[in-house]
């Protein structure tokens, strides 16, 4: 072959290779993403006006600007909608459970129906709350055990009934030092829990410890043992009960009514209603796009960190009450425990940084895959995946795992104690605001890995019922190192908070022209301090930060809006 | 080659960076930046009539309001679209939608003075009505050299 002829066969093959690639992108790839670039870069809605030293407002993409936030279920009776409270949403509950028969399975493996669930509930309002004329219940104890979830549902059926709103859950995260004044009954875990109360046992007219088994550590003196009772003591000789009764008043008249009182172990107590978990339920169903709706063949998992348990408390009601209501069933493991039979046929997986590494090392541990077809395989599904397409070529062949359709990983910020104590006191922004976090390359390699969808969620325990943000369902792409390096992208607010940025004077290298600042949330999940005075200290940081009118600043929180309308907190 | 290079390569694509740490700035941005709410003049006001610039700004009595979720009502073409980057108080306050009602904005802000209270007082319900519908997003003040 002549040179000449070399040289055309080279731009002839140059010239195909072009073409194949321009085609494949612009017509195959275009056409198979999940979500075009133009909705990646506008993921939230804007306001057109900002106020000096603060960025516009910012809210998810499905809540226009001048719409309501997310606010309840929008339950109609007759004409008139209402938003709605937890009576309304247990019985859809149990109505839908006669038909589906759902079950949660709890942190002991055993597996309970809902109607059990609802007989155990109803069995303790009358041996407990009415016997005793409970004002609150202190549950120190987790909602992921059968005890924890039951005592829980038991009082917020009953502190809706009762007309004066006794029988008020009050989740603590260690056993009071000091006197809870409302507190009458105290839940406890164990023996050993008793024994650190310490002679504080007179304060209650009841103590329930939820430890069955006899143990060297139960006191034997009767006199000590006389406002104490176990679990099994009280629970027994319930009944199924697969109906629930309720009237729903014609107007919204209990929303505002409490759902319960959180405190943490420095003894700041914030309390939510009625009308924070029915936004927060109602958000989450919001979350599934069209085609990937929540339904009865869903079952979720939470893994639970075990030294966070009643931490956790809070943050599990609105996704358990919302795969609840469709029909499907709920789980929870602890994550010492995990293996993968105790994942089995779960749909959404709810977990920390920590435990989805422990799930992938196990998979890889148990499956191993080292072919050089499974890492071709491996290279080309993340590839398509930064190009936004969802693959399943590398998932692993886990019997397990077939099921699982998103995993929800959470994000939970550390630094809550500046928020609560809403001193006004604003630090200098320090590395690590949120406990682990991975880059945009590993969230695809899980995706990769599980072949399922995977949201990024930021939590801020113990002030806001839910996620702050979350990432888009099918967002898969892939940052840029320095901004991997430097922040983590947490997606846009849920649709029931809207947000924005404010400068802050002790933080000046954080430009608000660049949308950079200390973050601010407003809306309906947002729990309220319980005392005068942290209310009267909320209210004047909220005027003095963030120029009042309801906005919350998340003391310590700093981070930046993209231009595709995400929250991404500096790392 | 970048698709068929990143799967024999093991390489990935990467997006844009919305977060501008990385020095670039995406072309779109200085397009929708939101303006900050403070003092508007009739000059500075007028270009946010919904056509020179997509936001529509209405003053009523000395304040300006954000009426860009009102578009079919105050944008190009709709029924109000006289008012839109401008004062209406005096087309509010008399109910016209007139050109005559509204000045451009080389003129001294309308005071009212020749109005009866009547009109007035129509005028104040409007501003009532604008401050519970859209957002406040500053004040309207004359311009030395222009407006006196």
């Amino acid at each position: 072959m002549s040179f000449k002829s070399w040289c055309e066969l080279i731009i002839t093959i140059f010239l195909l290779a072009w073409g194949a690639n321009f085609l494949f992108i612009k017509v195959i790839i275009n056409n198979k993403r999940d979500l075009s670039d133009i909705a990646l870069n506008e993921q939230s809605n804007i306001t057109s006006v900002r106020k000096k030293n603060e960025t516009a407002l910012y809210r998810n993409f499905l809540v226009p600007i001048g719409f309501p936030l997310t606010t309840g279920l929008g339950l109609s009776l007759g004409y008139k909608i209402r938003n709605g409270n937890f009576m309304d949403v247990w019985k859809a509950i149990m109505d839908v459970t006669i038909e589906k028969n759902n079950y949660i399975k709890f942190n002991n493996r055993k597996k309970y129906t809902l109607s059990q669930i609802n007989g155990a509930a109803n069995h303790i309002i009358k041996e407990v709350y009415e016997k005793y004329d409970v004002n609150e219940v202190g549950v120190n104890i987790s909602v992921s055990s059968f005890e924890g979830f039951v005592i829980s549902i038991a009082s917020m059926i009953h502190s809706i009934r009762n007309s004066e709103g006794k029988g008020l859950m009050h989740y603590l995260t260690s056993v009071p030092r000091q006197r809870l004044s409302k507190v009458d009954v105290l839940v406890i875990d164990s023996w050993q829990s008793f024994r650190m109360l310490n002679k504080s046992e007179e304060w209650y007219k009841l103590i329930i410890v939820c430890d069955n088994n006899e143990n060297v550590l139960k006191p034997k003196d009767s006199k000590t043992l006389k406002n104490v009772k176990t679990w099994s003591e009280i629970i027994r000789n319930y009944t199924e009960e697969p109906k629930f009764e309720y009237d729903p008043p014609t107007d919204n008249a209990d929303e505002l009514k409490l759902l319960l009182n959180i405190t943490t172990s420095s003894n700041e107590t914030t309390s939510f209603n009625q009308l924070n978990l029915v936004s927060s339920i109602s958000a989450f169903i919001k979350t599934f796009p069209l085609d990937n709706e929540l339904s009865s063949r869903d079952i979720i998992t939470e893994i639970c960190d075990p030294f966070s348990l009643t931490k956790k408390n809070l943050q599990v009601w609105s996704k358990v009450l919302s795969v609840l209501l469709h029909g499907g069933s709920a789980q929870f493991i602890l994550d010492k425990e995990i293996d993968l039979d105790a994942i089995n046929d779960t749909t959404l997986l709810i977990a920390n940084p920590k435990a989805l590494s422990d799930i992938a090392k196990t998979i890889k541990d148990k499956y191993p895959s080292s072919s050089l077809f499974s890492s071709i395989n491996q290279s080309f599904s993340t590839t398509l995946l930064s190009e936004g397409i969802m693959n399943k070529l590398s998932k692993l062949n886990v019997p397990q795992l077939q099921r699982l359709r998103s995993i929800y990983l959470a994000e939970e910020l550390i630094n809550e104690t500046h928020i609560l104590s809403f001193d006004g006191k604003i630090p200098k922004r320090t590395k690590g605001q949120i406990k682990e976090k991975f880059t945009t390359t590993k969230l695809n390699y899980f995706r990769s890995l599980f072949g399922c969808r995977l949201v990024v969620e930021l939590y801020c325990p113990y002030i806001i019922m839910g996620p702050i943000s979350q990432t888009n369902f099918y967002d898969y792409r892939i940052f840029p190192k320095v901004v991997d390096e430097n922040v983590t992208c947490v997606g846009s607010m849920t649709t029931t908070l809207e947000g924005k940025i404010v400068q802050t004077e002790e933080n000046s290298e954080l430009d608000i022209e660049n949308r950079q600042g200390m973050l601010c949330v407003r809306g309906f999940t947002i729990g309220r301090p319980v005392t005068e005075k942290r209310l009267q200290d909320a209210s004047t940081m909220s005027t003095n930060i963030a120029g009042g009118e309801g906005w919350i600043p998340l003391v310590g929180v700093f981070g930046l809006w993209g231009q595709d309308g995400c929250l991404y907190i500096y790392n | 080659m970048s698709f068929f290079s990143n799967v024999l390569f093991g390489g990935v694509k990467e997006s844009d960076d919305p977060t501008g740490l990385s020095g670039n700035v995406q072309a779109n941005e200085a397009v929708n930046e939101p303006i900050v709410e403070g003092v508007f003049h009739p000059r500075t006001l007028y270009k946010f009539n919904g056509h020179d610039d997509e936001k529509i700004f209405i003053a009523v009595l000395g304040k300006v309001y954000d009426c860009s979720a009102g578009r079919s009502f105050y944008g190009p073409s709709g029924p109000y679209s006289n008012f839109a980057g401008r004062d209406a108080s005096r087309g509010l306050g008399l109910n016209s939608f007139d050109m005559e009602c509204v000045r451009d904005w080389d003129q001294p802000i309308d005071d009212l003075s020749d109005l009866p209270p009547k009109a007035v007082d129509a005028a104040r319900e409007w501003q009532d009505y604008f401050a519970k519908k859209y957002p406040c997003i500053g004040t309207l003040e004359p311009e030395a050299g222009v407006n006196y």
